[in-house]
């Protein structure tokens, strides 16, 4: 799926992002064809142990779906389209898991329930019934965003890890620090990729 | 044919930016399967995936009827049938925004059809291409 500056394929996506643009009827069929596929293995190569696979493709889905819903999301100049659908479907697959990590801690074990032998549940062993809505009404926001208040470089770092770059001097160059020698580029950059990292982890995700 | 492209396909069946909503609601007017459903088009049931995942025609006369010429030469299908089952899914969803809107005033809707004399009812006269679709 290497969509490098100047290949064929960058062309081919360049010129069905136009053709969305333009409302072509078959170009939305052409988008998910070419990239849902692509998109979820890459999902689940990246989060190897996640409980249900599903949710890669529920994540590649969406952001699918989005991109659609809103084309001028993704802008060309910035980077290849497989780097922009990768990074928007990390994005909601860590929000799915986010929902289902808040979903889970509002389950009420079974074992809160109790089941009368007389006819009808009418007395409980405890006050706590499952199906009480709770007044914390996160669940009906909208998802938090994955990575808050990244800076553009810090975006840039992101997409280039994103595309499985592995030369310093290219993050080096999207960090503004192409003139530093080339040890303490490697450092810098280095600290750069661990930060994200470890945001990263904290919302869920990880390499 | 992808897994997952079916299941797309089928997760946007409500979403009237995609053919899928039109094609769903046809074959629910209709009661077709997939099997029926691809009868009608004169495809096969695996090319309905790549229906479902077409942009749905819109638009005024001319882009409707270049984007059905289009989505019918990239689906293989019928031209005509596809016509017709993008505008029984318009026509249905003109009658659902009548009876939303009626709805809000209190005010119910009743639909009545008369038999003209001497002519064949409504029900009983066939859409351009029907007739290999019909489950009956």
């Amino acid at each position: 799926m290497d969509e490098a500056p100047g290949s064929e394929r960058a062309a081919w996506a360049r010129g069905l992002h136009a053709r969305l643009l333009r409302d072509d009827p078959t170009a939305t069929h052409e988008l998910i064809a070419h990239y849902l596929d692509p998109l979820a293995d890459w999902l689940e190569r990246q989060y190897p142990r996640l409980g249900d696979p599903h949710l890669c493709t529920t994540a590649a889905e969406d952001a699918l779906l989005a991109l659609l819903r809103n084309l001028r999301s993704y802008e060309p100049a910035r980077r290849s389209l497989w780097g922009y659908l990768r990074m928007s479907a990390r994005g909601d697959l860590l929000n799915l898991l986010r929902a289902e990590r808040r979903h889970g801690s509002r389950r009420a074990p079974l074992e809160a329930v109790e089941l009368s032998p007389l006819a009808g549940n009418n007395e409980w062993a405890r006050p706590y019934a499952p199906a009480q809505p709770t007044d914390d009404d996160t669940e009906e926001q909208s998802p938090a965003p994955v990575v808050t208040g990244m800076t553009p470089q810090e975006e840039q770092v992101l997409a280039l890890m994103d595309a499985g770059e592995r030369k310093t001097i290219a993050y080096a160059l999207a960090l503004g620090m192409a003139e530093l020698p080339a040890a303490e580029q490697r450092r810098a950059v280095k600290r750069v990729k661990d930060r994200l990292q470890k945001r990263l982890m904290r919302g869920g995700g990880g390499r | 044919m992808s897994e997952r492209l079916d299941h797309l396909a089928r997760r946007v069946e409500d979403d009237r930016f995609f053919l899928a909503s039109a094609l769903a609601d046809y074959a629910r007017s209709e009661r077709l399967d997939d099997v029926g459903l691809a009868r009608f088009l004169g495809c096969a049931v695996g090319a309905l995936t790549t229906l479902r995942l077409c942009r749905r025609p819109a638009g005024d006369a001319a882009t409707f009827r270049a984007a059905l010429a289009q989505i019918a030469a990239y689906g293989g299908v019928d031209r005509v049938a596809l016509a017709a089952i993008v505008r029984r899914a318009d026509a249905l969803d003109g009658l659902r925004a009548d009876t939303a809107a009626t709805a809000h005033d209190g005010r119910g809707t009743l639909l009545a059809a008369r038999e003209r004399e001497g002519t064949e009812s409504d029900e009983g006269r066939a859409a351009p291409g029907d007739e290999e679709g019909r489950r009956r």
